[in-house]
């Protein structure tokens, strides 16, 4: 489903991502961790065709972004960090905006926007202007608009921070239901606990380099995921892909 | 912690004009270049229509010992112009700037914020109010003999001016704040308040020359009036020209002034600060509201949206939308008026009916110069640029539902006010398609304009939309510029076309080719080089 191939992205002399590879297959929920800075959002942003590249490769389906990006970008869905979305738009403006773009038609949207926002409570919110969202309102909004026109691929970058709980476990849910049909998922998380129990594999940076991946017993073996990150990180282990 | 805030606020300031956003290194050469000569030149066109007010009223009042009263009125203009310049500015960083809650979550004290601030907005004014107050000082020293007195007087009654200008602005900004959040989400209401302040900030700016040419040609009679029935008002001049008592009170009233607004504001500020309370709930009737559209309608009407919502961007952005149709409309009732006066010029211009396509064409292009929709149109992604860039839409019709926005809203006016004022001035048909025509290609060459120094020009790093709404380097170069543009091709006809001789008819059509030959390159670096401008953003 995504295949990284020796991605660099240099900052000026700073190597952000350096020769990083990566695959993920359809069907897997692909946990991406790693400390601040070590070139997590770079390698996401680069995958979502927002950051170019130096170096490298990247297939979505088999398809490059380089070469054909809008091919790609219908194929995924990218959800930030930080959900920086149109203020001067109400919640299902919004909503309709991303599904006018990926052209869902009136019968789908009307489906999944009302099946995701009930899901996540925000349903009788979609007629406020978003500057009116709080952080966590706005973060729901942004994982609304990712599955709105059902992705085989959805990036998502720290997704479960300022979720409440039970929107926390929705999207979990979801997760798992989107790799039950033959989707993937690639995320970012500083939450170990979360991605030790939700993720198939499991990737972790530093320095803009990967240090360690695979499956969650192959990264982990007997140790938790918290004990192996901190050993990985401060040492700084040679590749094992 | 006064200095802390002081040196941030003013550093904000400072960096978009001397560091390059991206990398945070200073900015090349070339763009502080281009900021140092825009500013240069923005000053000296201002400065010199200071010195022009300042000839008109020296050159009457210096000979009959009226400098008091030639203060007086340059002392209020520059009040205007403090206060008009800098009350949208301070609107944004006193009231509803973005790092407020972040400095109020911080052990710092409100005063402290409030006071940088205020300071801050002091500054600004005076930046301000130095356009026209230095022409008129300037004036005043080379044409009146001086002393001690009278030279303390001109800079004690700047600094109080100021003073007075950045209370005026505090309650302002305070005011227009309060409406903001009342009217959040009201968009049609915020625009025909808009708009209607348009209208009266015109209805002002238009009639402000005539009655200034009115107190000119009677100073005496005011003057006399003024000392007589009005005497603090004759102080206030007084106190300019080296009147110490006046001085003194003067000074004294407008720093009590601000200090009362001063403590009004800071025994509220807090509450103000957290103004916002959100916008009301409104009831979401999925029948209604979910509605699908072209790709291509989605992303016109997400430009639209942000232009109307937005009443700092419809303000600054769309003034030449409604100024053509109101022009044309005030031109058609006065057509007669203007003729006469055309035809009072005809021993000087012989044949002034044959250059009126040209004028009108010189007037469209002077007022859309103030439609800037696309100019700022990249910036205004700001934070939000990650949602077009990662969704499967070409770049090309990003970049087209911007221009398409500008045109769809201007055309249509451009097209009124040519073809309603060449038809009230007598134009015959042909001249009234060829004038229309003209008119609207460089509308459209002017959208296309705006997009392409925004994408040379961007800033997407703001902490408040009128950062690049107002501030911008494409703002500017396409106000200024423009004008520049009309000059240079009036010149050009003037001093050579015309002794060829090339009729003004032809240079219309000259002038059309031009245009659409200018708007297809620039459209294309748009589509070819801008389009890996947006992706390298």
């Amino acid at each position: 489903m995504l295949e990284i191939k020796n991605l660099t992205k240099i900052y000026g002399e700073k190597h952000a991502v350096d020769n990083l590879s990566l695959k993920i297959n359809p069907g897997e929920i692909y946990g991406f961790i790693g400390h601040n800075g070590a070139g997590k959002t770079t390698t996401l942003k680069s995958i979502a065709g927002i950051l170019q590249f130096e170096e490298g490769d990247i297939l979505i389906d088999g398809i490059s972004i380089k070469d054909k990006p809008l091919d790609c970008k219908k194929i995924f869905a990218y959800i930030p960090d930080n959900p920086d979305l149109y203020d001067f738009m109400t919640g299902i403006q919004y909503l309709n905006f991303i599904a006018d773009i990926f052209e869902v038609s009136q019968k789908d949207r009307e489906e999944r926007i009302h099946k995701y926002a009930s899901a996540f409570e925000i349903e009788s919110n979609l007629a406020e202007m978003l500057s009116s969202y709080s952080h966590g309102m706005k973060q729901k909004l942004a994982i609304i608009s990712a599955l709105i026109h059902e992705p085989k691929l959805i990036l998502m970058d720290e997704p479960f921070v300022g979720l409440d709980p039970k929107a926390a476990h929705i999207l979990k849910e979801y997760m798992h239901e989107i790799c039950a049909n033959g989707g993937a998922i690639f995320f970012s998380t500083h939450v170990l606990d979360v991605a030790e129990k939700l993720c198939d594999k499991v990737a972790i940076i530093k320095g803009g380099k990967l240090i360690k991946c695979g499956t969650m017993d192959e990264v982990k073996g007997d140790e938790s995921l918290e004990e192996v990150f901190l050993e990985l990180v401060d040492e700084g282990v040679d590749a094992n892909v | 912690m006064f200095k802390l805030i002081l040196k941030k606020q003013l550093l904000e300031i400072g960096t978009f004009y001397v560091k390059d956003r991206k990398t945070g290194a200073r900015a090349k050469g070339s763009k502080l270049l281009l900021t140092a000569g825009l500013w240069i030149f923005c000053m000296f066109s201002l400065f010199m229509a200071g010195f022009a007010m300042s000839s008109l009223f020296g050159s009457t009042f210096f000979e009959i010992g009226l400098d008091w009263f030639y203060f007086i009125t340059m002392g209020i203009i520059s009040i205007f112009f403090g206060v008009f310049g800098s009350v949208f500015n301070t609107y944004a960083s006193l009231y509803k700037a973005k790092d407020n809650d972040l400095l109020l979550s911080m052990p710092i004290n409100t005063n402290s914020i409030l006071s940088a601030k205020i300071f801050v907005t002091f500054l600004m004014s005076m930046i301000f109010s130095c356009i026209f107050y230095v022409p008129t000082c300037i004036y005043y020293y080379t044409h009146v003999p001086q002393s001690f007195a009278s030279v303390l007087g001109t800079i004690v009654m700047f600094i109080g001016v100021n003073i007075f200008s950045t209370a005026l602005v505090c309650i302002l900004g305070y005011f227009l704040a309060l409406a903001s959040n009342k009217l959040q989400g009201k968009s049609y209401v915020s625009v025909v308040i808009t708009l209607l302040f348009i209208a009266g900030y015109y209805y002002v700016y238009f009639r402000i020359n005539k009655y200034l040419n009115y107190i000119a040609a009677n100073g005496e009679i005011f003057a006399e009036n003024i000392r007589g029935k009005a005497k603090l008002l004759h102080m206030f001049g007084a106190a300019f020209v080296g009147d110490t008592k006046s001085m003194l009170l003067y000074f004294v009233v407008f720093a009590a002034f601000l200090a009362l607004v001063y403590f009004v504001l800071s025994s509220r500020y807090l509450k103000i600060m957290c103004t916002n309370k959100g916008s009301a709930k409104v009831e979401y009737v999925a029948e209604k509201a979910i509605k699908s559209k072209s790709v291509s309608s989605a992303l016109i009407s997400k430009e639209l949206s942000h232009f109307t919502k937005s009443t700092i961007y419809l303000l600054n952005g769309g003034l030449g939308i409604i100024m053509m149709p109101a022009f044309a409309l005030v031109i058609a009732l006065r057509a007669d008026y203007i003729k006469g006066v055309m035809a009072g010029l005809s021993t000087q211009i012989p044949g002034i009916e044959n250059y009126y396509p040209l004028v009108i064409i010189a007037l469209a292009m002077a007022i859309s110069s103030t439609v800037m929709i696309t100019a700022p149109s990249i910036s205004l992604e700001g934070k939000n640029a990650w949602i077009l860039k990662s969704l499967p839409v070409n770049t090309t019709d990003i970049f087209a539902a911007k221009i398409k926005t500008q045109n769809r809203l201007a055309i249509p006016a451009m097209a009124i006010f040519a073809v309603v004022t060449s038809l009230a001035l007598g134009l015959d048909y042909s001249s009234v398609i060829t004038v229309a025509v003209t008119s609207v290609v460089y509308m459209m060459l002017s959208s296309y304009l705006g997009l392409m120094l925004n994408l040379l020009f961007p800033n997407l790093e703001w902490k408040d939309e009128s950062v690049p709404v107002k501030q911008g380097a494409p703002i500017l170069i396409m106000m200024f510029g423009g004008w520049a543009f009309i000059v240079i091709l009036g010149a050009l006809y003037y001093f050579a076309l015309r002794k060829i001789p090339l009729d003004p008819g032809d240079y219309v059509i000259a002038l059309m080719v031009l245009f659409a030959v200018c708007g297809r390159l620039v459209r294309n670096w748009i589509n070819t080089k801008g389009v890996n401008r947006w992706e390298e953003l």
